[in-house]
């Protein structure tokens, strides 16, 4: 991986005050895998702190910097951020040969996907253990909550394991969650790693009402959707949203001929 | 402007660096790793670079090419003189702690 594309992952006004002196730095050259998730990290900081782009503004009284994140928490946050985008970033750089109808989903459907999904509100719980990362995403939509939770276990790199699963609750009391991915080996543990791309994005379909398409444009005219249609699996408590689980994803050809079915295998 | 006066330690070792006269991104990095043995990496120094600017701890100075150099700023000297000061006396807490083990 290269410097460049990784540096348009920074704020654009970050990228006009320090991009050109951080790209010198680094060269032109393919970046060592420490350096990359620096990087990211990085990117991730500066989103965090966007006044950090206009010091001018700041010394003139515009806003209060801390020199160091404030609390533990935070920095937990920002790692855990850095760590599960550079997961993401490596495992979308490998082949798939397992999944490959996964690579696209990640590569095209993250700001626009989750824009679109008009979120009011959306929580962050992440927290670092001894032997894995977990973060707990809590949106309410127009329609309903969703709850999108990953995890991953660095028992080893090569060993990595873990999951993503989604979930819906018509209510914080009664949350229903059910699969989309679990388990890796050494094999295929980028399945695992790419599930937390799946997560968020299959959480977008959920406020989907009945027989709704999200879809999401791929390479070539071919495309990528939802089918929200009701869950034969789960039965719809009333009032709730739980009949709009996405069952399948479904990619087509510009044609909209259909050339790769995921179902979406519920239970935990 | 509110700032938290304590800073992070690559902050220090980029003070440290500038200390020694005006340098740039790529220069604040080789001098941090031979003096410290640490590697800042290029996302870990623009953040620090960015927050000691904004404190005003650091400011630009005339840009060569792609690259800019950043000096010291009279602030930034004070504002390490001051961490210096603590660690120093952190360090000799230490010293005779660990001398009378």
């Amino acid at each position: 991986m290269r410097a460049r594309p990784l540096l348009r992952l920074y704020p654009r006004e970050w990228r006009e005050r320090y991009g050109d002196e951080l790209e010198a730095l680094v060269g032109p050259g393919p970046l060592t895998l420490p350096v990359a998730l620096d990087l990211l990290r990085g990117a991730v900081d500066a989103h965090l702190h966007p006044e950090l782009a206009t010091p001018a503004l700041v010394a003139a009284g515009g806003g209060t910097i801390p020199l160091v994140p404030r609390t533990p928490r935070m920095r937990a946050g920002v790692l855990l951020l850095a760590v599960l985008f550079g997961l993401l970033a490596f495992g979308l750089a490998q082949p798939n040969p397992v999944l490959p109808i996964i690579l696209p989903i990640g590569a095209h459907a993250s700001s626009a996907s989750i824009a679109q999904a008009r979120y009011p509100t959306l929580h962050i719980r992440a927290s670092i253990e001894k032997n894995g990362i977990a973060a707990v995403f809590l949106a309410r939509g127009p329609q309903s909550a969703v709850v999108v939770s990953t995890r991953a276990a660095t028992l080893g790199w090569m060993d990595a394991g873990g999951g993503a699963s989604i979930g819906t609750a018509a209510t914080d009391e009664h949350p229903m969650t059910f699969g989309v991915t679990s388990g890796a080996n050494n094999e295929n543990q980028w399945i695992t790693i790419s599930g937390t791309v799946i997560a968020p994005v299959a959480s977008v379909a959920l406020l989907y009402p009945d027989g709704s398409r999200e879809v999401l444009p791929l390479h070539d005219g071919a495309f990528l959707w939802f089918e929200t249609r009701p869950s034969p699996f789960l039965t719809p408590l009333q009032g709730s949203a739980f009949g709009r689980l996405p069952s399948e994803i479904v990619a087509s050809d510009a044609a909209g001929n259909e050339f790769a079915r995921l179902p979406l295998h519920l239970g935990n | 402007m509110a700032l938290d006066n304590k800073l992070s330690a690559e902050a220090v070792l980029i003070l440290t660096s500038l200390a020694d006269g005006p340098k740039h991104g790529y220069a604040i990095q080789l001098d941090i790793a031979r003096v410290s043995g640490r590697q800042l990496g290029p996302g870990s120094l623009y953040g620090a670079i960015a927050r000691l600017e904004t404190s005003g701890y650091i400011a630009p100075t005339t840009t060569e090419g792609a690259r800019r150099p950043y000096r010291l700023t009279t602030a930034g000297s004070r504002a390490l003189a001051e961490e210096v000061a603590r660690l120093t006396r952190v360090t000799n807490v230490a010293r005779r702690r660990l001398a009378a083990r």
